[in-house]
């Protein structure tokens, strides 16, 4: 792969998706065709043989799911791409992955559903279905971008934490970052910080191997296959050895300790953004974080994916009128960001108010809710007819509110 | 692996096996361990090294096999063993992929992944159990079940025909094809090694028996009667093609309906590889993890 | 391993010589297809199913037994090959 020299490259977002997941390591792609995902697929139909790596057209979403986690227990970082009816049939076999703890990553370009609904228009309405698609209590991490730049960022995030964790990681784009083009400034790849996932410290053949006893941060190290530790890997609950079992009390251990492997990690796992006036980071500007009661009028808009750029410029030329607004853009969405709901709260505190804005019908303002535990008022606009969410309907939103 | 010294096989079937998990699972009378049984002395034969083999089952009591082979094994979701098989075999084509699968997984719901496996000629080898019904959900019936048959879901009767599932896998481009039945373990296993030996798509065959959930209802209730109905039912190949129609009614055939050198999948990805101006060989991409 | 000495200990064998063929109780699920399908019947089944050997110095060593047991509960040595003389 060529290093690429710090100089704007035009990008589309399924193509930032797609060189990003390479700059990361995922060599092997398995995909089916669907919109407006397939740009993804195509191009690393191209990219993965020039660096060694393998691409696989399955016969459908359910085989190229099987195939990435078969790919990955064989020894490679492994991806597959998406949107969501794909997204839909993925399910039975991402929850395999998490049970089995197979690094996976898995892109859902999400279209306006339910069902084949508006399949080259944009939405947000994956949200549950990325964290709750599979039956059963499952660990999942869901990161969704804004931007083409920050679709590479995160793709990469998503295979180092999936890989990491032995977790499946869900990129969730919508169909506005997908297709839009921008200039973007790829880091150079040694730039990049690329994390594997933990190997054994035993040797093949080890009499104390045990392919499921989990290390000190509750995920265990990963053989590979081929390797010699002749493992059994199951969707079954599975004691240490990986061979099924049928205590209750084990199972609920090993539910358990899914969760926790993703939970401690959390305060790493869960990004924001924060956009307050002129400030516009990870953090809140000084004082604002410890400000109480300071919010009577203040709104604080909650957003995520394309929307989030929309509000962005809502906020700014609300504030530029003076208006106290603040954004706060959600970037990973599972595990859910509570703490930054609960500071956003903080701000809205004494009469003022959390706008979440989002493409479906209130997915994630009511974990907005739950969050922020009645700390402030949270109201929802969103819209489900396939057309992105303007900054003049989120500003007349947040200005309309105020009884103008 | 280690000869044994009695010359009997008998330390090395074992050696190949989980014997903690032993007793297994299937009940008594069961085909499936006789196949596994047949499975393990083809392995043996050929001298596979056991750290190469990497098992892929699906769901139902044939997949359960996985678990009892001392390999790298994966049971995965019910009917994708072949999907999750392919990924394995195309990250790692120096890895002996086998797929264990019982017929209802294999041509129910992993009908699709069967076909298209086929069609593809990955180097794995299929072997499916085919015992003609739902084992493990206790006794619906599967693609397999025969015409007429009872079964949990056929009260009456099944009224659907079964695949020939031989015939639909040379149909579909599979380069080894070939049928065998737990009766005649040895040439069972013969059918399975030359399943292996071939560098394509090998899918082998092994029609077994369910006392417990086919042959109840079907007045066969031990595996005796099963095992004894096989004998007098499998015609070998080469006898059934000097055969009438009439006088092949209710039997089936066994033996190697397909044997062909064709290209292998992973080879071309390979020549896609090195077209794509890729140049350094082996593993790349896929670096061993460190220690 | 199978314990052939432990086996033997089970089954009511008189003959002097160890029998080729021994049988791992603990996994035999008495399917009676040993019993059945021994082309020598060499054994035949207790109160239970479990096959008995009771003709071991029938047993002519083929393991059609050991190759049809469902539980890898039968296990037969080859016969050493008489020295040609």
């Amino acid at each position: 792969m060529p290093r690429r020299a710090d100089r704007p490259a035009l990008l589309q977002g399924n193509e930032a998706c797609a060189r990003g997941a390479v700059t990361a390591g995922v060599r092997f792609f398995a995909g089916y065709p669907i919109t407006p995902s397939s740009e993804i697929a195509e191009i690393l139909a191209r990219l993965l043989p020039q660096v060694g790596g393998k691409f696989i057209q399955m016969e459908d979403e359910i085989a190229s799911m099987a195939a990435v986690i078969g790919a990955s227990l064989a020894g490679r970082k492994a991806m597959t791409a998406t949107s969501g009816p794909g997204f839909s049939l993925k399910q039975e076999n991402i929850g395999y992955a998490a049970m089995a703890e197979v690094p996976c990553v898995i892109v859902n370009v999400q279209r306006a559903g339910p069902s084949t609904g508006l399949p080259t228009s944009p939405a947000q309405g994956d949200v549950m279905q990325a964290r709750w698609g599979t039956h059963g209590d499952h660990p999942v991490v869901v990161m969704c971008p804004s931007s083409v730049k920050e679709t590479y960022d995160l793709v990469i995030e998503c295979v180092n934490w999936s890989e990491v964790l032995r977790v499946p990681a869900v990129l969730l784009m919508d169909e506005v970052v997908a297709h839009m083009r921008e200039n973007v400034i790829l880091p150079r790849d040694d730039d990049v910080v690329i994390w594997d996932r933990p190997a054994p410290d035993l040797p093949p053949g080890h009499p104390d191997f045990l392919a499921y006893r989990p290390g000190p941060d509750d995920v265990p190290p990963m053989a590979r296959f081929g390797d010699g530790y002749r493992y059994h890997v199951t969707g079954l609950h599975h004691d240490e050895r990986g061979y099924p079992l049928h205590q209750g009390s084990k199972a609920e251990e090993l539910v358990r300790r899914l969760h926790r492997k993703v939970e401690r990690r959390r305060r790493e796992l869960t990004k924001v953004e924060w956009t307050v006036g002129e400030h516009s980071g990870p953090a809140l500007p000084e004082g604002l974080a410890e400000g109480r009661g300071r919010g009577a009028g203040r709104t604080v808009v909650v957003a995520y994916g394309a929307v989030a750029r929309s509000a962005e410029e809502a906020c700014r030329g609300l504030a530029a009128e003076g208006r106290d607004v603040a954004l706060l853009r959600l970037v990973t969405l599972w595990p859910f960001p509570d703490e930054a709901c609960r500071l956003a709260a903080g701000l809205a505190a004494g009469g003022g108010e959390i706008l979440v804005v989002e493409m479906n019908l209130g997915q994630v303002a009511r974990e907005v809710e739950r969050a922020v535990g009645g700390r402030c008022p949270v109201r929802h606009y969103g819209r489900v007819d396939g057309e992105l969410i303007t900054p003049a309907e989120i500003a007349a939103e947040i200005t309309g509110q105020r009884g103008s | 692996m280690v000869a044994p010294e009695d010359g009997s096989g008998r330390t090395d079937v074992l050696s190949y096996l989980r014997v903690d998990r032993f007793p297994h699972l299937w009940c008594p009378g069961c085909g499936h361990g006789i196949v596994l049984g047949a499975l393990v002395r083809a392995i043996m034969r050929l001298e596979l090294d056991p750290r190469r083999v990497v098992v892929v089952s699906g769901i139902g009591c044939a997949a359960r096999a996985a678990g009892y082979l001392n390999f790298d094994g994966v049971h995965t979701t019910h009917g994708r063993a072949i999907a999750f098989a392919s990924g394995i075999k195309l990250a790692r084509p120096e890895l002996e992929v086998i797929v264990i699968t019982g017929d209802g997984d294999l041509a129910a719901i992993g009908g699709n992944h069967f076909v298209h496996a086929c069609r593809r000629n990955m180097g794995i080898t299929v072997v499916c159990f085919n015992n003609s019904i739902y084992g493990m959900t206790s006794g619906q019936y599967s693609p397999m079940t025969p015409y007429h048959a009872m079964a949990t879901t056929a009260p009456y009767g099944h009224i659907e025909r079964p695949f020939d599932l031989c015939a639909l896998a040379a149909g579909c481009g599979a380069t080894y094809v070939a049928r065998g039945a737990a009766y005649f373990p040895a040439r069972l296993a013969d059918y399975i090694a030359g399943g292996l030996r071939h560098k394509g798509f090998a899918f082998i065959e092994a029609v077994t028996q369910c006392p417990t959930y086919f042959g109840r209802r079907n007045k066969m209730p031990r595996g005796v009667d099963l095992l004894r109905w096989q004998k007098e039912r499998a015609v070998p190949v080469e006898r059934a093609a000097r055969m009438t129609p009439e006088e092949l009614e209710g039997k089936f055939t066994v033996g190697v309906f397909r044997d062909a050198e064709e290209l292998e999948y992973t080879e071309e990805y390979d020549r896609i590889i090195a077209l794509a101006g890729y140049r350094e060989g082996g593993e790349s991409g896929c670096p061993a993890p460190g220690r | 391993m199978p314990n052939e000495a432990e086996a033997d200990s089970r089954s009511p064998v008189t003959e002097p010589v160890e029998p080729p063929v021994s049988i791992r109780r603990e996994w035999c699920k008495a399917c009676g297809i040993c019993i059945e399908f021994c082309p020598k019947k060499v054994f035949d089944a207790d109160e239970e199913g479990h096959p008995i050997i009771a003709r071991p110095e029938e047993c002519s060593s083929c393991q059609i037994c050991e190759q049809l047991c469902p539980d890898f509960a039968v296990s037969v040595r080859r016969k050493r090959r008489a020295p040609k003389s």
